[in-house]
């Protein structure tokens, strides 16, 4: 509907059939138009217009003065108007905010241009109007919607990247409370368990309090960087980005199995605001008394449809309302790091693979080499060793008998010396004998896996049978659990049997020493204690001094040939003081673990 | 005189080690087996048994671990052509451990060595 004009356009001088028309085709048009005469008064709106300044269609805005129309325009666009009048320059502006009659807030593209008389000077101002509420919202949704692209490219751009685990969830946070980034206060991210049962604090990022906000935040006001410039530095700088914040989330876990948020966000892969509206449930109300606010929102982390973790944000320090559309954003990033997160999984399992596979190839390799070295030494050993000793009788035999014979002999006659020399090449022949019999030996025995509780129970009861039974007693503990050791058990039960021996060997008839086996670490050991009084501890010391002290002696070479061994496979056999019951003697070796041990 | 037990599947051997050690002046018997062996310790009460491994079909090691638990006092020698049984942990039972050779001289010397001890020690 067209707006009353009390005083229309140029009033008296409207009338030709050319301004008819333009005033029917002003009327008519979809933009706003207005005129403002040369007395700075509101002289002609067209229904658009009127639409625009909600104004009645009573007519009532004839001969409105423009200094009237500051409910809509400002102070300086009132001022330019005028100043129109009088310098006859037009001008545009093309995003003004303004409110209408009605209370009716939009934003507006205005352009006035100068009107003139027959004698060239200014008669009045033509105005165009145009609501652009819709268009600017529009652009805005628009820059929204680029800047989110272009934040989501960038982070996209980094993680995919980075294959480390750690690399990856530090760049997300880091995005995520970046300014060039979602720009939230604080990010706390849970990883699920593999069981899918627990969610556990694994990062936070954001500063602890208002003061180190502060300095954070005025330290990068004037940091121009990008966000994937930023993330980049991040990413090269893995282990810095954990603040003191995470002693928050620290070592909580949360079960997911009742009904918190928590597994409420989870189950329904949702993301959740958390305000004043909404209801704590115990679980919910614990993990966010600990950090300190209860605004906030929740993201789960979703990858290839299975939950791998949550996302928690909060504007904890500018109190700044997160909204729907920020939750959307944020479960956008949470999504696409998810997918960045289970890549980085698959990575790590691959590439531990890849090791496992690289070292069982370096064993096998070892293990071939070993079993063809075997295979040849064990066939070469078997076949001297069979030779050797078929040699070795008949040989004694000869020497023996020629010994015996030449006993007889008058020396210097000629049967003393055939005989003698029938001895000496014997005993030559037996020594070329002794040499290939010792390189069969050394073929006999492999390494293997061994039980030490074995070891021990076998040398402790040939230690019983070789000192008589009842002479001396052991009062022996084993480890109720299997230790196992590797190595060639000749020499290790040598080495056992030789220290159980050597030090037992001098010991007081009265003296019970306690052996027992046990683990600790990754060592199996046997200890020796000695429990009886004070005053044979000393001669128990003095006895073991001749052993470990310095000087040799042939007690001593034994225990340095048992020490050899056990070091060779690893291990060690010493001396040391315990607290109350004297010296305690050792022997120490690696413990093998294989698969399937407990 | 002190009793010298040869236990060795050789005859030829037998002959040898008993004519060297009655010799020296000992009370020799012989065994060629096991068998032979438990027959001969209970009436002959050995101070010292010589004893071989591989006894054809019987095995050294296990008849020293039986002559081990039914004689306390005596001195058992493992003589051998073998050197490997000498890491085998069932011969660390025996007292001596000496390879067969030609040179009786060291299989003589730890026999009289171990006759000395064991009378040291009564």
């Amino acid at each position: 509907m067209m707006a009353t004009i009390e005083d229309p356009v140029a009033a008296g001088e409207v009338g030709s059939e050319v301004q008819n028309s333009f005033r029917r085709y002003f009327e008519a048009s979809r933009v706003g138009l207005f005129v403002i005469d040369r007395d700075a008064k509101l002289s002609y709106v067209n229904e658009r217009a009127a639409e625009i300044f909600g104004f009645a269609h009573s007519g009532n805005i004839g001969q409105t003065e423009i200094s009237q129309l500051d409910f809509f325009f400002s102070q300086s666009v009132v001022e330019r108007i005028a100043g129109l009048l009088r310098f006859d320059e037009s001008f545009k502006i093309d995003r003004m905010p303004g409110t209408n009659l009605a209370g009716h807030f939009a934003y507006y593209c205005l352009a006035c241009h100068p009107m003139h008389d027959s004698n060239g000077r200014v008669s009045g101002v033509m105005g165009i109007i145009e609501d652009f509420t819709e268009q600017e919202k529009i652009n805005r949704e628009l820059k929204r919607t680029v800047d989110e692209l272009s934040i989501l490219s960038q982070i996209s751009q980094v993680v995919s990247s980075a294959l480390d685990t750690e690399q990856i969830l530090e760049v997300i946070l880091t995005a995520v409370t970046a300014r060039q980034g979602l720009g939230f206060n604080r990010a706390f991210l849970f990883l699920l368990d593999e069981a899918g049962e627990y969610l556990t604090g694994k990062l936070a990022v954001g500063p602890a309090n208002a003061e180190e906000a502060g300095h954070i935040w005025s330290t990068l006001a004037n940091d121009d960087r990008s966000l994937l410039e930023t993330l980049s530095k991040y990413l090269r700088q893995t282990g810095n980005t954990q603040s003191n914040l995470f002693s928050l989330i620290e070592g909580q876990r949360i079960d997911i199995s009742n009904g918190s948020l928590f597994a409420r966000c989870i189950r329904e892969k949702q993301p959740m605001v958390i305000d004043d509206q909404t209801v704590l449930d115990p679980v919910t109300e614990r993990i966010f008394g600990r950090l300190g606010e209860k605004h906030a929102a929740m993201t789960p982390l979703i990858s290839l449809d299975r939950p791998i973790g949550l996302l928690i944000v909060d504007n904890a320090i500018t109190r700044e309302q997160i909204t729907e559309q920020d939750c959307r954003f944020l479960k956008l990033i949470a999504d696409q790091s998810a997918s960045a997160v289970e890549r980085s999984y698959l990575y790590r399992d691959i590439r531990d693979r890849a090791l496992e596979l690289e070292a069982m190839n370096v064993r096998l390799a070892e293990i071939q080499n070993q079993i063809i070295q075997a295979e040849k030494m064990s066939v070469i050993g078997e076949i001297t060793s069979a030779v050797a000793h078929e040699l070795r009788n008949p040989l004694t035999i000869i020497g023996g008998f020629a010994n015996l014979v030449c006993k007889n002999c008058a020396p210097g006659s000629p049967e003393a010396e055939y005989l003698n020399i029938i001895i000496s090449e014997t005993q030559r022949a037996e020594s070329v004998l002794t040499d290939v019999m010792d390189f069969s030996k050394a073929s006999k025995t492999a390494d293997r896996r061994l039980d030490f509780n074995g070891l021990v129970g076998e040398a402790v009861e040939m230690m019983a049978m070789r000192m008589g039974n009842g002479k001396k007693r052991l009062n022996v503990k084993l480890s109720d659990v299997p230790l196992f050791v590797w190595g060639n058990s000749e020499q290790l039960r040598h080495a056992v049997y030789q220290v159980i021996l050597t030090i037992l060997h001098d010991l007081d008839a009265n003296m019970q020493p306690h052996v027992q086996t046990f683990m600790l670490a990754d060592m199996v050991r046997l200890e020796i204690h000695f429990l009886d009084g004070r005053q044979k501890m000393q001669s128990l010391e003095k006895a073991l001094g001749q052993y470990f002290g310095p000087g040799c002696s042939s007690k001593r070479l034994s225990l340095l040939v048992a020490e050899e061994a056990l070091k060779h496979h690893g291990g060690n056999l010493g001396i040391e003081s315990g607290i109350k019951e004297g010296p305690i003697l050792y022997i120490e070796l690696p413990l093998r673990r294989e698969e399937g041990d407990g | 005189m002190a009793k010298i037990l040869v236990v060795d599947d050789e005859v030829h051997l037998r002959v040898l080690y008993k004519a060297e050690f009655e010799s020296e002046g000992y009370e020799v018997q012989v065994a060629a087996n096991e068998q032979e062996a438990h027959g001969t310790v209970a009436a002959f009460k050995p101070s010292v048994i010589i004893l071989d491994i591989e006894l054809g079909d019987g095995n050294g090691l296990q008849l020293l671990k039986q002559l081990r638990e039914q004689l306390q006092d005596c001195s058992i020698i493992l003589h051998t052509a073998y050197s490997t049984y000498k890491a085998d942990f069932q011969s660390w039972l025996a007292d001596a451990y000496i390879i067969k050779s030609s040179d009786l001289r060291p299989l003589k010397a730890k026999v009289k060595e171990l006759l000395t001890k064991e009378s040291c020690g009564k």
